[in-house]
């Protein structure tokens, strides 16, 4: 049985992190516990976990600000996963460096799915510049866009934007980070752009309404482009 | 006010300052003419200038210049030769007499401008001064009301009017026969009208307007500041009602949606465990997950709705005759669970008479003051029941070696939704006002305090009618 990463569950409720553990162990994941925020941020000193899934609500002290700490010094990828369905909260934890959130009570499936996403973030990044998904194919190093096998001529701003939900796939990207990435900084608050400028890819990339839409829109947060293939 | 009084006392009786006037000439002609044979006519000008310096000092400006025009005319017609006539002789005493008329107006004027001014300034003053004493009367006052009461009734003292303050529609500044009203505004903002009824015919110069302006200033600055504070006071509670309001909203979700979604988990596991044909033990555990699951969302709910009840009043003991025994070990069964692994000292005499109280109210409010101790002692901390029987009162504590209560929650522990600081997570912060409220429905009370030696203890107090087991049994 191969190891699949170890897992580091800061949740200050002993039954989740039972199931939690149950559910990664399933999936051959190496699980490690905590119960408070400090004793998470120590084990991720000491014992370098593959990712984190960090509950909101901790004794000692705010989930936010356990994910600011662990900002400063590292990348892993974290997951959030709390009862608040706000989304303020949500964008609060994903523009302070959350990879992903998910409230709860969650669907297991769905839960594993986007912790396999998070994981696989490094590899955009680093290594292939090709990025397939559906029908869409994006060659980020030769900015060339094809849909359905036909070469989708996009303007600038239109590409900008593709590359930024390619470079995040299967994640939600807040409104703010997109805005700041492809308008910059002097745009963050007018998400009209977006609207308008999403409305033209989903145009371009018409999936007909019986397939899952490849740009999905997470109410009052983000985007997110699907990652599966 | 006083210097207007003054004013218009003076007005009254101008008439008298001129008659001063022409007698103060008249003694002094009088006194010059006894003394001219000794001094000479010439001297008796001076005599005549001390004169008009002196009541410059006294008098207004009109009587002054009287005294000088007179004195100058008795000088010319009594003392200057030739005698009893207005013709002057001598070219000397024709420069003398026109010398002296110049100086003695001069002086009389200037005297008079010099005690106008000093008679301005002292005005000035009291004004200053009655509207400082006038802030510093409302500013005192604890609310509006009381500030409006105190400017009325600080005016009425010091300009012996009848003043009112009417907080409501402004009124542009008007007078109506005595009636003066003068509006209460500062900005924008109208708060109402300042109405005067002074006794006689006083308060109309424009100094005065100026003041009693100045005093409607000043009560507006006040009500102004006073709205401000309300202003801001709302803007604080509605903050922290709404702060209180989400901090509920994330305490009840969380309790509500926590154990939900553990039950989620484990069935939606538990699914595919039974599919993939998985071993009976992860079905087992999975199993009892959902159980346990299952358990704290019944108790949240349970807790919620016992609190519902009790605030909306339907909550209503039905008494029968109950075994204080029975009542606490049932309690013990109850929370056999969260007690597990503690050592439970029982101190309940056998000789306990019954008591007539609603046994299952009773039986949970004991359960929910052990799950209680059980949640906020160290594992395997003893628990240590007591019940006693006196005149017509059945008393019931469970004390615990824990860490005790921090200083100054004793009562507040009750609260709903209170939760102590740092606590272990779980549990809404209902299970000891819920104990409370079932208690309180027995007319009895439910008390917190500290041990001697550590620990915290409940104290369950209920006024019953107990009767001896022995007369009870003998009846039936």
């Amino acid at each position: 049985m191969k190891n699949a990463g170890t897992a580091l569950v800061i949740d200050d409720e002993k039954q989740i992190r039972r199931l939690l553990r149950l559910a990664l162990e399933s999936t051959h994941h190496h699980v490690l516990e905590e119960e408070t925020g400090e004793g998470g941020l120590t084990a991720l000193v000491h014992k370098r976990p593959d990712f984190v899934v960090l509950d909101l609500g901790l004794p000692d002290m705010e989930g936010l600000q356990v994910l600011r700490r662990l900002r400063e010094w590292t990348n892993v990828p974290v997951l959030i996963l709390s009862v608040r369905d706000d989304p303020e909260e949500k964008v609060a934890a994903l523009d302070a460096g959350a990879d992903d959130y998910v409230t709860k009570p969650f669907d297991t499936a769905e839960l594993l799915a986007r912790l396999r996403v998070i994981q696989r973030r490094s590899l955009v990044e680093t290594g292939e510049p090709i990025f397939r998904v559906g029908q869409l194919c994006v060659d980020l190093s030769a900015r060339h866009v094809t849909f359905a096998d036909h070469e989708v001529r996009l303007t600038p701003t239109e590409y900008s934007l593709l590359r930024v939900l390619v470079q995040n796939a299967g994640k939600v990207v807040t409104h703010k980070h997109l805005l700041r990435t492809v308008w910059g900084e002097k745009a963050e608050s007018q998400a009209q752009y977006l609207r308008v400028y999403i409305t033209h890819l989903r145009k371009k990339f018409e999936t007909g309404p019986e397939a899952a839409p490849l740009i999905r829109t997470e109410v009052g947060i983000g985007y997110r482009l699907s990652a599966d293939t | 006010m006083q210097a207007s009084d003054r004013r218009d006392a003076g007005r009254s009786s101008a008439a008298r300052g001129y008659i001063t006037g022409i007698v103060a000439v008249a003694l002094l002609t009088l006194a010059c003419w006894l003394l001219t044979a000794v001094t000479g006519y010439s001297a008796i000008a001076l005599i005549y200038l001390l004169g008009v310096l002196l009541a410059g000092m006294v008098l207004r400006r009109g009587p002054v210049l009287l005294v000088a025009a007179l004195s100058a005319l008795c000088w010319n017609f009594l003392f200057i030769p030739p005698l009893f006539t207005f013709h002057i002789g001598k070219v000397q005493d024709a420069l003398m007499f026109l010398t002296y008329f110049v100086v003695a107006v001069t002086i009389g004027s200037l005297t008079s401008r010099l005690r106008a001014r000093e008679q301005e300034e002292r005005e000035r003053e009291q004004r200053a001064t009655a509207l400082y004493q006038f802030a510093q009367k409302i500013a005192a006052a604890p609310n509006r009301d009381a500030a409006c009461a105190a400017a009325a009734a600080h005016l009425q003292q010091v300009l012996g009017a009848k003043a009112t303050v009417d907080l409501g529609p402004t009124e542009i500044s008007v007078r109506e026969g005595r009636e003066i009203s003068l509006p209460i505004r500062r900005f924008d903002v109208a708060f109402g009208t300042l109405r005067l009824e002074p006794p006689n015919d006083s308060l109309t110069s424009k100094a005065d307007r100026e003041l009693l302006q100045a005093f409607a200033d000043e009560l507006a600055n006040l009500l102004e500041r006073d709205r401000l504070m309300q202003i801001a006071a709302k803007a604080e509670l509605s903050y922290q009602s709404e702060r209180l309001r989400k901090a509920l909203l994330d305490c009840v979700s969380h309790e509500l949606k926590t154990p939900l979604a553990a039950i989620r988990a484990a069935s939606q596991q538990l699914l595919t465990a039974v599919a993939a044909d998985h071993d009976e033990s992860l079905a087992q555990q999975l199993a009892g997950e959902i159980d346990k699951g299952s358990q704290r969302l019944n108790r949240v709910v349970n807790n919620l709705l016992d609190m519902t009840r009790l605030e909306s009043g339907v909550v209503e003991p039905k008494l029968e005759w109950c075994e204080v025994r029975e009542l606490v070990e049932g309690a013990i069964e109850a929370e056999r669970a969260a007690i597990a692994g503690r050592q439970v000292l029982l101190d309940v005499p056998d000789a306990l008479p019954l008591a007539l109280m609603d046994h299952s109210l009773i039986e949970q409010a004991i359960a929910k003051l052990l799950a209680n101790a059980a949640h906020y002692t160290p594992a395997n901390g003893p628990i240590e029941i007591e019940a006693r029987c006196a005149d017509n009162s059945v008393t019931i504590s469970i004390g615990d070696r824990g860490p005790g209560l921090p200083p100054g929650v004793a009562e507040k522990v009750f609260e709903k939704f209170y939760r102590a600081n740092g606590s272990r997570t779980g549990g809404l912060g209902l299970g000891l006002s819920i104990a409370r409220g079932f208690v309180e429905a027995h007319g009895g009370t439910l008390t917190a305090e500290n041990r001697a030696g550590g620990g915290a203890r409940f104290k369950i107090n209920v006024p019953v009618r107990v009767t001896d087991p022995g007369a009870l049994e003998a009846a039936s």
